[in-house]
């Protein structure tokens, strides 16, 4: 069945949301793991970013 | 210093940043809560969370229009017009100065100004926000209120999970924007110079 091989997959319940809507089940597998991709490399991005400005500006309080 | 300072932001500037700021916390606190927790314990109670989310959502739409009309009818809207040429050049520019100019203590390409209080990157990813994935959050967030309106079957993918998809992924990127917002407001004259800005109105130079 097309709707079990989508479930093997994550959360995808196609079949259920054809008919009603609940909250939650929309789900995607591979939209789960692009966007826990995407905030991991923001959140590191951040992180290096601001640990490079917090060493500048100690190093020139230093001088 | 005060002379240094520049007026850039009017009372409905602020008025309106701080609403839409509150909305869109409360809305993706609620919709992370909806989406993401165990029904058995949920991070915000099921029943609060749509009631929360709903509101938080209405209120965003009227923030949206009160956005559009005040872009509209006053000079702000100018500082969100994209030129399309040299655009990428003027990106790169300014991304180079986040990324190593910032570091060496250049000074930043694009200073802040009455006539451009956003630099290019500013510019072009608050307009990409603005313009394209807050309405698209908003109008497929008022089709899931009133699911009726909703087509059954696009393409074989139900019309409801089709706009739910969507609405979870621009709400998403709204939700990355805004912690990368954040974090460069940060880059100031001092890393609060910015928060009382959103306050005062007014801007401290770099």
């Amino acid at each position: 069945m097309k709707s079990g091989k989508r479930n093997q997959l994550g959360f995808y319940n196609g079949v259920i949301t054809n008919e009603a809507y609940i909250i939650g089940a929309n789900r995607n597998y591979y939209l789960n793991v692009i966007s826990i991709g995407m905030f991991v490399l923001a959140l590191l991005g951040i992180i290096i970013h601001s640990t490079l400005r917090i060493a500048k500006s100690r190093r020139n309080a230093n001088k | 210093m005060q002379t240094n300072k520049l007026y850039l932001y009017p009372v409905w500037v602020r008025l309106w940043h701080v609403t839409n700021a509150l909305m869109c916390l409360a809305l993706i606190l609620s919709g992370v809560s909806m989406q993401y927790s165990n029904p058995e314990y949920p991070f915000i109670r099921f029943d609060i969370a749509v009631s929360m989310h709903n509101i938080s959502g209405i209120v965003l739409s009227a923030m949206y229009i009160m956005f559009f009309v005040g872009n509209w009818s006053t000079s702000n809207g100018k500082h969100y017009k994209l030129k399309i040429k040299g655009l990428f050049n003027s990106l790169m520019k300014q991304a180079q100065y986040y990324a190593f100019g910032i570091f060496k203590g250049e000074n930043p390409p694009y200073p802040v100004s009455k006539e451009m209080k956003l630099n290019p990157l500013q510019k072009f990813t608050y307009a990409l926000t603005m313009y394209i994935f807050v309405p698209l959050v908003f109008m497929t967030g008022w089709a899931l209120l009133f699911p009726g309106m909703i087509i059954t079957n696009f393409l074989g993918i139900g019309g409801i999970q089709l706009t739910s998809l969507l609405h979870v992924t621009a709400g998403f990127l709204i939700s990355l924007f805004l912690i990368i917002h954040i974090y460069f407001c940060t880059i100031g004259h001092s890393p609060s110079s910015n928060f009382k800005s959103m306050i005062d109105g007014y801007h401290e130079p770099h």
